[in-house]
């Protein structure tokens, strides 16, 4: 069949010569097609390759900055804390007195406040007038981050050397959260070898932030100090442990 | 038309429908880098909350959603590229939008009715389950209901869902490659799979012990005044 006759019969069979390029179109495209993809062949010229996992790796960092979105575990472990602080309206839902005991633990598990507040501090006279005491109540911490330590109240101070009838001591009440101190409160100085109920409360709430924010509010209800820990929090538990400090505690949703 | 032509006509055809929808398939063949993946996949995604975001985690490099989504890649069970592994908090993302996400990423995949492979997968409930798409495989898991380990009775507790997208077996390529796979591919692999996922164990041991603190033990709690 030369040229003419060619043409002749396309002339003939328009439809037929029509299908026919747009089949031939169809394989150009398949045959571009493959083309396209011969990036995707590898030397064995095997169908599947390792480039992604390759990247991925490649990619992999030991030490990753705080994310800029939460995983969902991370957001499903948090969303579930939030059904057992309650709705956190702020309301007093409970109240320990801790008792003038050596050493005492109290603990209800499972249960959280997101402010507390600390009175009637009392630490017990233990080494020849001076003040000691300590008492903790115990946090949540986030998940992802280290416990390094609870909510600490210490009571400590000196004295002038006095004689027996002459004596002053100077009592400190710290604050420590994670075991780094946030706050550091004089207490009335005493003339007495007899320890004294401090002045005043600590207020900790949890910031919307998850950290503590902390004041010392006076005798006359005025806030004198505040500081917010660097070190995050999630909750309060209602468990407290002390020795040698005995207190008010109030626990608020 | 002669007969002679039918044959070589038919056979171009055949071709040149297989061309023109292979591209999508090659997606997740193993050749393409994450990037150029997750920016196909966030075309299709609507709304500026479920855009796909790279993160770096001790583990591996993630995609994650400000709605509370997260895509990775893992390897294809047969050792045939890569698939894609969907994670989502049950109580971040409901049903629906989790429907639309998965909807968005299935359609950037390949072709099929992604609405029908949905509802067989029963996002609603936080139960396995297993549905098809196009020449994909899609499962699902959840983690409230998954025993800790295969022969435990305690569950990881945590409402989190897995989605796993894997193209089927290639059992031509598979002969060819003569490798040999396990059971990873089944329901129960992928469950398998997300018992060994690190976060998931520590976020559900930091859950039980330390927030619903089972280990821990009541002491005088008499002296615990509660006000009513």
């Amino acid at each position: 069949m030369d040229k003419e006759q060619m043409i002749n019969k396309m002339k003939q069979h328009p439809k037929r010569t029509a299908l026919l390029v747009i089949l031939l179109l169809l394989l150009l495209a398949n045959l571009l097609s493959d083309g396209g993809s011969k990036d995707y062949d590898n030397p064995k010229n095997a169908p599947y390759g390792t480039v992604t996992m390759d990247a991925l790796h490649q990619e992999r960092t030991d030490n990753p900055a705080e994310p800029a979105i939460q995983s969902p575990v991370y957001m499903a472990v948090m969303s579930e804390i939030n059904m057992f602080l309650g709705k956190g309206n702020g309301q007093l839902f409970a109240t320990v007195d801790m008792p003038q005991k050596l050493e005492i633990s109290v603990c209800k598990p499972a249960t959280y406040a997101s402010k507390i507040v600390i009175k009637n501090i009392y630490p017990n006279n233990a080494s020849l007038g001076s003040a000691n005491g300590h008492m903790d109540i115990e946090v949540l911490r986030p998940f992802g981050v280290d416990k390094k330590g609870d909510f600490h109240l210490g009571a400590g101070g000196g004295s002038n050397n006095g004689d027996f009838w002459n004596s002053i001591f100077y009592d400190n009440l710290t604050v420590e959260y994670a075991k780094k101190e946030q706050l550091e409160l004089k207490m009335p100085e005493r003339h007495q070898w007899k320890a004294i109920s401090y002045p005043g409360q600590i207020v900790a709430e949890i910031t919307p932030e998850q950290f503590i924010k902390i004041s010392y509010v006076n005798a006359d209800g005025k806030e004198e100090k505040t500081v917010t820990t660097q070190e995050k929090a999630v909750a309060f538990r209602v468990a407290l442990s002390d020795t040698l400090m005995s207190s008010h505690v109030e626990f608020y949703r | 038309m002669k007969n002679y032509l039918v044959l070589p006509l038919a056979l171009l055809l055949i071709l040149s429908v297989a061309g023109c929808g292979a591209d999508k398939k090659d997606m997740l063949a193993g050749f393409e880098k994450p990037d150029t993946i997750i920016a196909a996949l966030n075309k299709n995604l609507e709304g500026d909350s479920h855009q796909l975001q790279k993160i770096p985690t001790e583990y591996q490099m993630v995609w994650r959603m400000t709605s509370g989504a997260q895509l990775s890649f893992i390897d294809n069970s047969y050792y045939q590229g890569v698939s894609l592994l969907l994670c989502y908090a049950e109580n971040s993302m409901d049903a629906n939008e989790t429907g639309k996400v998965l909807q968005s990423i299935l359609k950037t995949l390949g072709d099929g009715d992604a609405a029908k492979t949905i509802e067989q997968l029963n996002l609603s409930e936080s139960s396995s389950a297993e549905a098809e798409y196009d020449n994909f495989v899609v499962q699902k898991v959840s983690a409230k209901n998954l025993t800790i380990d295969k022969d435990s009775t305690k569950t990881f507790e945590l409402p989190v869902a897995y989605i796993r997208i894997e193209r089927k077996l290639d059992k031509k390529a598979q002969e060819n490659q003569g490798t040999m796979f396990g059971d990873n591919e089944t329901l129960a692999g992928l469950e398998e799979l997300i018992r060994q996922d690190e976060q998931l164990r520590e976020a559900s041991y930091y859950y039980r012990h330390e927030v619903k603190q089972e280990d821990e033990k009541p002491s005088l709690e008499q002296l615990i005044h509660f006000v009513k």
